[in-house]
C-alpha cells in the first residue's frame, strides 16, 4: 500500500513525529539530569528531518492532494527546522524550562515544529488546521512554563484563549468556503479563481476566505489581532520567545503567499475589482501594524515586550510585501520574501537566545543593559548586530532585506506604503538605539548576568556574523537559492 | 583590488586588528592609530601623484565590479577632481584629529581609536563611491562611529545629541533611500535596464516630470547633512556635545558630504528639478547665511558660536551650488575645502584649550594673548581665514560663489541675494572678532587663566600644517581650482539657457 516513494516524501513528518515520542519515552527512563542527552537526541531528530527535506524534489501532491510538496515550501520547511534546531542547541540548560521536564518541553517543540510543517506544506484547509493546531497548542503549554509564575500562567491562558478563538474563527471560516464552493482545496479553490466562475462567487465564499485570513493575521499579530505579542512575549522564556516569534511566522508567510497567489491578476487598478479590496486592505492593515509597532514600542521597558513590538512592525512589513503581491506566484516573490524572513529570524534567534542566557537571574529590561559592553563585550556585540540589522541600518543585513522589500512594493505601484513603512523605520530606530546606547554609550554597571559563559554563545556571535555577511554579500544567499 | 580600494578600507582593516591588542597599553594604541592615520594620508598624496591633472572631470582608479547582480548594483569606485580633493582633505583632518586627541581621550582608548578609523574608511568611501547604493551604504556607516565618538566621549547632554543626530539624519537618508528606489523603478520602465552606478544613471535620463519629487526625496538627505537653514537645529546640540576630534570631523567632514552629494548626484540626475528647485533653495541659504550669523553672534558658548557659523559658511556653499554657474559651483567645491580647513582648525583650537579649563563658556577666557602667544597667533590666523580676509583660503571661495551667483541665470533678482549674502560675511567679521577679543585681548581677566599651557612643539607643527594650507590656498587658489571641476557643469548650464530662452 505504501510506496517507498511516498515514504520518502512523508519523512520528514516521520522523523519529528518519531522524535517526539522517543524523547517523551525516554523522559520515563532516563533522570532529568542527563539533559545532553535529551538535546542531542532532539537535534538527531531534527538533522535527520532537515537531510529528508532534500529528497524533495519536484512540485508533488502527495497524500491524495492533502499536501503539496514543492521547492519553495521546502525552503521554507528548511528554514523552520534550523531554526529549532538553533533553539534546542541554545536552550540554557540551568533554566526551568530544561531543568524541570527536558522531554516534555523538548518533545513539545518537535511536535509543534512538525506542525509547522503540515501549516507550509499543506494543499488543504483542514489539513492546515491541523497543522495550524499543532503548531499552536504546544506553544500555549510552553509560554505558561516561564519563570514568573503568575504572568507566565496568565499570558499562556491569553494567548490560548485568543489562539482559540482564532482556529474557531478559521473553522467557520473554511465551514463558509466549503459550503459555497464544495471544495477545501487549494488548488481547486485556484481554479476556480482563474476561471470566469469566480464572478459568481456566492458572499459567502468572501466571508469564509476573510474568516480564514483573519485567523492567519491573528497568528503572524498584525494590527488588528496584535494585542496578545507585547504580553506572551514578556511573559513566555527567551528561548520559546525565540521559538515561537520564528515559527509561526515563517509557516504563516509561506501559507498567506500561497492563498493570495490565487487571486486574479489586476490589469489596470480598479476599486471595484475584487483583489484591490483585498490589496488596500491588507495595505491598510500593513500600515497600521508598522505603525502601531514603532509608536507602541517606544515607552517599553521590557527588553522582550519591546521585541514584541518590533516583530509587529516587522510583520506589518511583511504584510505590506504581501498586500503587493496578490496574483504573484512564488517565482516572483519567493525570493525577496524569503530573504526578509531569513534576516528576521536569524536577527531574532540572535535577540531571544542572548536574552534566554541571562533571564532567570534577573529580567532583562532595556535599563539593566547599561554598560554592557564593558562587563560582557562579546554578548553586547550580538546584541548590536541583532539591533542594527533588525533597524535596517547598512551593512547589516537586515538593510538589505528591507532594500529588496521596498524594491518590490514601489515597482507594484505601493509608494505610499513604503512612505508609512519609511516613517516606520524611523520610529522604531529610536528604541533600538535607545538599548544600543544603553548598552554602548551610557556609563554603569549592567546587571545581566549569563548563566553559562562558553562555548554555546559563539554559535549565537555566529549568526550575528551571519547577519553582517548577508549584508555585504547577499549574493551568498541568492546564489545559493537559485 | 585597486590601490583606491585599498586606501578605502585600509584604516577599517587596521583598526579591526587594534581591537585585538590589549586595552591597557594605551600608549602603543595611540602611536599604531597614528601611523595608520598618518600611513592613510600618505595614501591620499600618492593618489595626487598618479592624478592626471589634464583631466579633472574623468573618475579616475574607476573601479566596478558586480555586487548585487539581480539588482543592477556595482561596487564601483573612482575619484575625480573634487573626489580627491575630498579623501585629502578627510585623511589629513583625521590625522591632525586624532593627534591633538591623544591627551584629551583617557578613557576606551581602542573603541575611540577604532571608531576614528572606521569613520575615515566610511568617508573616504563615501567620497570614493559611484554607485548610489555604494555611496548609501558609507552615508550610513558614518553614523555609528559617529555616534560612539559624540555618546561615549562626549559633554553632559551627549545621550540627547547623540539621539538627535542619530535620529535627524537617518531620517533624511531615508527618504534618499525611497527615492533611490523609484529612481531604479523608473529608470527599469522606461529603459528595462537596472543599475544603480552614477554612469549608467545619468546616462538614462529621467523625465522631467518625474525629477521633482526624486530630488525632494534626495535634497532631504543632502540639506539635513549640510545643514540648510530649517534643518540645522542638530547640529549645535551634537557640536557642542561632541569630543574635540568628533567636532573636527563633524564640521570638517561631515557637513561637506551634503554638499557633496548634491554636487556628485542630484546636479547629474536631475538637472530640470534643479532649475525648478533653485531659487527656493537660493532663498534658504540665503536665510541661513544671516540666521546663522546672527545666532553665531548672540552665542556665550564658543562651540555653539562656531557652529553657528558653519550653518552660515554652508549657507554659502548652498548658495553657490543652487546658482547653477560654474563659477559658482566651483565656488562652492572650494568652500567646502576652505571652511573644512579653517573650521576644523577653531575647533581644535577649542578642544585643546577646553582641556585644560573644562569650560566652553566665552567670560570665562580673557587676554589670554599673553599667557599663549602661539595658540594666539595660530587663533587669529584661523579666524582671518575663517572671516573670508583677502590672502587666506575663506576669501577665494566666498568671492567665486559671490561672483559666480551675480551672473547666475537661476536668480531673478541677484542685486538684493547677494545684498544679503554680502551681509552675511560682514556679520561673519563681527562675530569672529568678537570672540577673538574676548578671548585674547585685554588684561588676564581671570587669575587661573595665567596657568595656561601654550602649544608644545608637536601640536605646533600640527596647527602650523593646517595655518600653511590655509595661506597657500589663499595665495595660490589656482593649485585647487584647477582641478575642482566636475563633470556635469557644462550641461546644466547648456539646460539652464535653454531654459530661460524658453521662458523669454
Amino acid at each position: 500500500m505504501f510506496s517507498s516513494d511516498i515514504l520518502i516524501q512523508i519523512s520528514p513528518y516521520l522523523w519529528l513525529t518519531a522524535g517526539a515520542f522517543v524523547v517523551l519515552a525516554l523522559g520515563l527512563f532516563v533522570q532529568n539530569e542527563k539533559k545532553p542527552l535529551f538535546v542531542l537526541i532532539t537535534c538527531m531528530f531534527l538533522l535527520l528531518s532537515i537531510l529528508s527535506m532534500f529528497c524533495i524534489g519536484d512540485p508533488v501532491y502527495i497524500m491524495n492532494g492533502l499536501l503539496l510538496h514543492d521547492k519553495f515550501g521546502c525552503w521554507f520547511a528548511v528554514l523552520l527546522l534550523v531554526s529549532l534546531f538553533v533553539v534546542v542547541m541554545m536552550i540554557p540548560y540551568q533554566t526551568k524550562l530544561v531543568a524541570e521536564y527536558p522531554s516534555a518541553v523538548l518533545s513539545l517543540l518537535l511536535m509543534s515544529a512538525c506542525g509547522g510543517l503540515f501549516m507550509i506544506f499543506s494543499n488543504h484547509l483542514v489539513v492546515f488546521f491541523v497543522g495550524l493546531e499543532l503548531l499552536s497548542i504546544p506553544l500555549y503549554v510552553l509560554v505558561g512554563l516561564g519563570h514568573h509564575k503568575g504572568k507566565s500562567s496568565e499570558a499562556s491562558f491569553k494567548y490560548f484563549l485568543l489562539g482559540a478563538v482564532a482556529a474557531a474563527v478559521f473553522i467557520y471560516g473554511t465551514a463558509l468556503i466549503w459550503s459555497s464552493t464544495s471544495s477545501m482545496r487549494i488548488d481547486e479553490l485556484f481554479e476556480i479563481f482563474r476561471s470566469p466562475l469566480y464572478q459568481t462567487l456566492p458572499k459567502t465564499f468572501w466571508f469564509g476566505l476573510s474568516l480564514v485570513v483573519v485567523s492567519l493575521l491573528f497568528k503572524l499579530g498584525v494590527f488588528p489581532f496584535h494585542f496578545w505579542i507585547p504580553d506572551v512575549y514578556e511573559a513566555a522564556p527567551a528561548s520559546i520567545n525565540a521559538w515561537m516569534s520564528t515559527a509561526s511566522k515563517i509557516a504563516v508567510v509561506g501559507v498567506l503567499i500561497r492563498l493570495f497567489y490565487m487571486f486574479p491578476v489586476l490589469d489596470s487598478f480598479e476599486p471595484e475589482h475584487v483583489t484591490s479590496k483585498w490589496m488596500i486592505t491588507m495595505g491598510v492593515f500593513s500600515i497600521f501594524s508598522m505603525m502601531w509597532g514603532s509608536i507602541g514600542g517606544l515607552y517599553q521597558k521590557d527588553f522582550k515586550r519591546l521585541l514584541g513590538y518590533s516583530t509587529i512592525s516587522h510583520m506589518g512589513y511583511v504584510l505590506m510585501f504581501i498586500s503587493s503581491t496578490f496574483g504573484k506566484s512564488y517565482d516572483e516573490t519567493f525570493e525577496v520574501l524569503f530573504f526578509y524572513l531569513c534576516i528576521y529570524v536569524i536577527a531574532n534567534l540572535v535577540m531571544f537566545l542572548l536574552i534566554s542566557q541571562s533571564e532567570e537571574k534577573q529580567d532583562v529590561t532595556v535599563d539593566n543593559c547599561k554598560g554592557l559592553v564593558t562587563s560582557h563585550p562579546v554578548i553586547a556585540l550580538g546584541f548590536a548586530f541583532g539591533l542594527l540589522s533588525l533597524a535596517g541600518l547598512p551593512p547589516f543585513a537586515g538593510f538589505v532585506a528591507k532594500f529588496k522589500l521596498f524594491y518590490f512594493v514601489i515597482g507594484q505601484g505601493g509608494i505610499y506604503l513604503v512612505i508609512f513603512a519609511i516613517l516606520s523605520s524611523i520610529i522604531s530606530v529610536v528604541y533600538y538605539f535607545r538599548i544600543l546606547a544603553n548598552m554602548f554609550l551610557e556609563d554603569g554597571h549592567t546587571t545581566f548576568q549569563v548563566q553559562q559563559e562558553g562555548r554555546r554563545i559563539w554559535l549565537i556571535l555566529f549568526l550575528a556574523f551571519l547577519l553582517i555577511l548577508f549584508g555585504i554579500l547577499p549574493q551568498i544567499v541568492q546564489n545559493w537559492l537559485f | 583590488m585597486s590601490f583606491l580600494s585599498l586606501q578605502i578600507f585600509f584604516p577599517f582593516l587596521c583598526g579591526m586588528l587594534l581591537l585585538f591588542l590589549p586595552s591597557s597599553k594605551q600608549k602603543y594604541i595611540w602611536n599604531i592609530t597614528i601611523g595608520i592615520a598618518a600611513v592613510t594620508f600618505l595614501m591620499s598624496l600618492m593618489l595626487w601623484t598618479q592624478f592626471d591633472f589634464l583631466i579633472p572631470t574623468i573618475f579616475q582608479w574607476e573601479e566596478r565590479f558586480d555586487w548585487i547582480q539581480k539588482y543592477g548594483v556595482y561596487y564601483h569606485i573612482g575619484v575625480d577632481g573634487l573626489g580627491l580633493v575630498m579623501v585629502t582633505l578627510s585623511s589629513f583632518l583625521t590625522l591632525i584629529a586624532l593627534y591633538l586627541s591623544r591627551n584629551s581621550i583617557q578613557k576606551r582608548v581602542k573603541e575611540f581609536a577604532f571608531s576614528m578609523l572606521m569613520l575615515e574608511t566610511a568617508m573616504i568611501g563615501t567620497f570614493c563611491a559611484l554607485d548610489l547604493f555604494l555611496f548609501y551604504v558609507f552615508w550610513e556607516i558614518v553614523l555609528l562611529p559617529m555616534c560612539i565618538l559624540i555618546g561615549v566621549y562626549g559633554g553632559e547632554k551627549r545621550m540627547y545629541a547623540t539621539k538627535k543626530f542619530f535620529v535627524y539624519t537617518l531620517f533624511g537618508s531615508l527618504f534618499m533611500l525611497v527615492g533611490l528606489i523609484a529612481l531604479y523603478n523608473i529608470n527599469m520602465t522606461n529603459h528595462g535596464m537596472v543599475s544603480s552606478s552614477l554612469v549608467d544613471m545619468t546616462l538614462m535620463k529621467v523625465p522631467a516630470s518625474q525629477q521633482f519629487w526624486l530630488l525632494i526625496a534626495f535634497l532631504l538627505a543632502f540639506l539635513i547633512k549640510v545643514p540648510v537653514f530649517p534643518f540645522h537645529t542638530w547640529l549645535p546640540l551634537a557640536h557642542v556635545e561632541a569630543p574635540m576630534a568628533g567636532s573636527v570631523i563633524l564640521a570638517g567632514v561631515l557637513l561637506k558630504m551634503g554638499a557633496y552629494g548634491i554636487l556628485r548626484f542630484a546636479i547629474p540626475l536631475f538637472p530640470d528639478a534643479m532649475i525648478q528647485i533653485a531659487p527656493w533653495m537660493i532663498a534658504l541659504s540665503v536665510v541661513g547665511i544671516v540666521f546663522g550669523a546672527m545666532m553665531a553672534y548672540a552665542q556665550s558658548d564658543i562651540k555653539k558660536l562656531i557652529a553657528y557659523s558653519s550653518v552660515s559658511h554652508m549657507g554659502f556653499v548652498t548658495l553657490g551650488i543652487f546658482s547653477l554657474h560654474p563659477t559658482a559651483l566651483t565656488g562652492a567645491m572650494f568652500q567646502l575645502v576652505a571652511h573644512g580647513l579653517s573650521t576644523g582648525a577653531l575647533f581644535l583650537m577649542i578642544g585643546y584649550i577646553y582641556d585644560q579649563k573644562h569650560t566652553r563658556e566665552m567670560s570665562q577666557y580673557g587676554g589670554i594673548a599673553s599667557v599663549m602667544p602661539r595658540y594666539t597667533v595660530i587663533f587669529f590666523v584661523t579666524t582671518l581665514a575663517a572671516i573670508g580676509l583677502p590672502g587666506l583660503c575663506g576669501f577665494v571661495g566666498e568671492f567665486l560663489i559671490l561672483m559666480g551667483a551675480f551672473q547666475s541665470h537661476v536668480i531673478s533678482s541677484p542685486v538684493v541675494i547677494i545684498g544679503i549674502a554680502v551681509s552675511g560675511v560682514v556679520l561673519g567679521a563681527v562675530y569672529m572678532l568678537k570672540l577673538f577679543e574676548h578671548m585674547f585681548l585685554g588684561p588676564v581677566t581671570n587669575e587661573k587663566n595665567q596657568k595656561l599651557k601654550d602649544y608644545k612643539w608637536g601640536q605646533l607643527i600640527a596647527m602650523g600644517a593646517l595655518v600653511i594650507c590655509m595661506v597657500y590656498l589663499g595665495i595660490r587658489p589656482n593649485s585647487l581650482l584647477q582641478i575642482l571641476k566636475i563633470q556635469h557643469v557644462q550641461p546644466v548650464e547648456i539646460s539652464v539657457v535653454k531654459e530661460v530662452r524658453r521662458v523669454q
